[in-house]
């Protein structure tokens, strides 16, 4: 009980404070995972919808590979984009390895199928009359799609929630492509797990409630346009 | 009503749609002129929503061509012909957007102006009597006032082609009875052509100009609803129209204008025009519509012209509009008959009565192969 209090007075102190390492790592955490999560979106949207509409030969096996995909392990996703970063490897030249980029990469390529697949359930949970319905309202492809993520919307904010919870708060990918390196590629995760190695138990309890008010704030923001209603 | 001078809003030809080693849908030819309503009436699966996603270009024919407006559909006019038509659901199918957004949405589809789409269909939510709802979010409405939504959005798009799938059957009697007049009176205002698809007999009598029953994937009738009505062409026809008075009957001779049918060990004699395939010893159904028979006592003698059938009242059951008594005559045959409330003396179960119709009450059907002549 003393180490929580002590924690949460450093957190305080560290918060109030102005310590620049720790606003640092809070920026760059929030930059990169929200990156992350905005490039996923990008991607998984068009792909979940794409694969809740459309009908070809291999689909379900794709969508198995998609929900294979929900489950993957943060630091066998870190080891697969290290090994495409690494200097000898595919993408060496870009030399991104342990840049911010890195981390980027590795937490939209963890967020991608979550969002892909919550896209997906969200679009095929809608009444398939709804899609007849639109297209008797004269709604082209695009128009199609577009209304339908529209009609979909809250279950893809829960989307968005659940893609970019699964990245702020993973350690493993992080720390193999960006190597916690101080001032450049530290985040709120890597530097818990180095105080903690470094026996700063006040700091890493510090670091945790810094994260877990951090996941707050962002949370409520998408929960407040999650529940906004209309008159 | 229908306008032969201009282009047909709708014609199918040669359409089959299959599924795997069956076809569902089977029209060599259906035409629907601007102006014209058409009431499709048929069982569940007969393929009634088959044949409005085939007319809504939403389901393409294995064979056969649609055309909109004379235009041949091809996969490149597609979504050009889609937009001179606009369908209603069972359900309303509204989105999740204000109801005025939702009258305006096909409008936005084809590129209208936000500011004149949404005066369009402000105009079009004053008709169907919901413009005071139209900053409101549809998940608040009473089923009536969403289908009236439903309706206006249909509309607004200026349709020369209106198909409306159970359109008034989740609504309660009330609603109904309120709206469908002004659907009908909208379509004769905007002129545009429309398919009504319905299980419910009286929506179809009120909406359609004709009535097509529709079973098992065919047209089986397609006339006047009246005449559908009073001459069911099958006894497919007449089962399904709820004609429950088929009496089964046998041709014993034919003379002159004149046919003699057996129906139990009674028989008529009915004027041949009207059945001039039947011959000698042919089966042959009956349809007298039960509004047209009147019950008398066997003595008393039928009106002049009148043909009379004896028998004894098996059962009453009460009814809206009054009574219906079913007579049985004889061999276990059953005529029906609609009394009006108080228009008459009661019958008893088990009472002897005399079943009386006018001639051009009844209706011969010959019996198919496959069909047989009995009380439904």
């Amino acid at each position: 009980m003393t180490d929580l209090w002590d924690g949460l007075r450093e957190a305080v102190r560290l918060l109030a404070g102005g310590d620049g390492d720790v606003w640092a790592i809070i920026l760059l955490s929030l930059r990169v995972s929200l990156t992350a999560t905005l490039v996923s979106l990008c991607l998984g949207v068009p792909l979940g919808a794409t694969l809740a509409l459309a009908r070809f030969r291999g689909r379900t096996a794709l969508v198995g590979v998609v929900h294979a995909g929900m489950a993957l392990p943060p630091v066998v996703a870190g080891l697969m984009v290290s090994l495409l970063l690494w200097r000898n490897g595919p993408l060496g030249d870009a030399r991104l390895l342990y840049t911010p980029w890195a981390i980027v990469i590795a937490q939209a390529v963890i967020a991608l199928p979550v969002v892909t697949g919550l896209t997906l359930a969200s679009v095929q949970a809608l009444d398939p009359r709804l899609r007849m319905q639109l297209l008797t309202l004269g709604a082209s492809r695009v128009q199609l799609v577009w209304w339908l993520l529209r009609e979909a919307r809250l279950p893809l904010l829960a989307a968005v929630i659940t893609g970019f919870g699964a990245v702020i708060s993973e350690v493993g990918a992080a720390m193999m492509v960006g190597g916690n390196i101080r001032g450049e590629t530290r985040v709120l995760t890597t530097a818990t797990v180095l105080e903690v190695g470094r026996g700063h138990f006040e700091v890493a309890i510090a670091l945790s409630m810094i994260l877990l008010l951090v996941v707050y704030t962002v949370m409520l923001l998408l929960t407040l346009l999650q529940q906004r209603r209309p008159a | 009503m229908p306008r032969h001078d201009s282009p047909a809003a709708l014609s199918l030809e040669g359409i089959a749609v299959t599924v795997p080693r069956r076809t569902i849908l089977d029209i060599p030819a259906l035409t629907l002129q601007r102006g014209e309503v058409l009431a499709v009436v048929g069982p569940n699966g007969a393929g009634k929503s088959t044949l409005l996603e085939v007319a809504a270009l939403l389901r393409r024919p294995a064979h056969g061509e649609v055309f909109i407006n004379d235009q041949r559909v091809t996969r490149r006019n597609a979504l050009a012909l889609r937009r001179q038509i606009a369908m209603v659901f069972q359900a309303p199918l509204l989105l999740d957007t204000s109801v005025l957004a939702n009258a305006a949405a096909g409008l936005r589809f084809r590129g209208v102006p936000r500011s004149r789409a949404e005066a369009t269909a402000r105009e079009w939510l004053i008709r169907f009597e919901v413009d005071g709802l139209a900053r409101r979010s549809p998940r608040g409405l009473s089923g009536g006032e969403a289908k009236r939504v439903s309706l206006a959005r249909a509309f607004a798009v200026a349709p020369a082609l209106l198909l409306l799938d159970e359109p008034f059957t989740a609504l309660d009697a009330a609603s109904r009875a309120a709206i469908i007049p002004d659907a009908r009176a909208q379509l004769e205002a905007t002129g545009a052509a429309a398919i009504v698809v319905t299980h419910d007999l009286d929506e179809a009598m009120a909406l359609g100009d004709r009535l097509a029953i529709l079973v098992g994937g065919r047209i089986l009738q397609d006339a006047p609803p009246l005449e559908v009505i009073a001459r069911p062409a099958t006894l497919a026809v007449a089962r399904l129209l709820g004609i429950h008075c088929l009496l089964p009957a046998r041709v014993t001779e034919r003379r002159d204008d004149l046919l003699h049918v057996s129906v139990g060990n009674q028989s008529l004699t009915l004027p041949a025009a009207g059945a001039v395939n039947s011959r000698v010893n042919d089966s042959v159904a009956l349809v007298i519509h039960p509004g047209r028979v009147a019950l008398g006592r066997p003595p008393d003698p039928a009106p002049p012209g009148w043909h009379a059938l004896r028998g004894t009242v098996a059962r009453v059951t009460p009814t809206a509009a009054g009574m219906t008594v079913h007579v049985e005559l004889d061999r276990g045959v059953t005529i029906t008959a609609h009394v009006a409330p108080g228009c008459a003396a009661p019958f008893d179960s088990g009472s002897a009565v005399s079943a009386r119709f006018p001639a051009d009450a009844i209706h011969l059907i010959g019996v198919e192969a496959d069909g047989c002549a009995g009380n439904a």
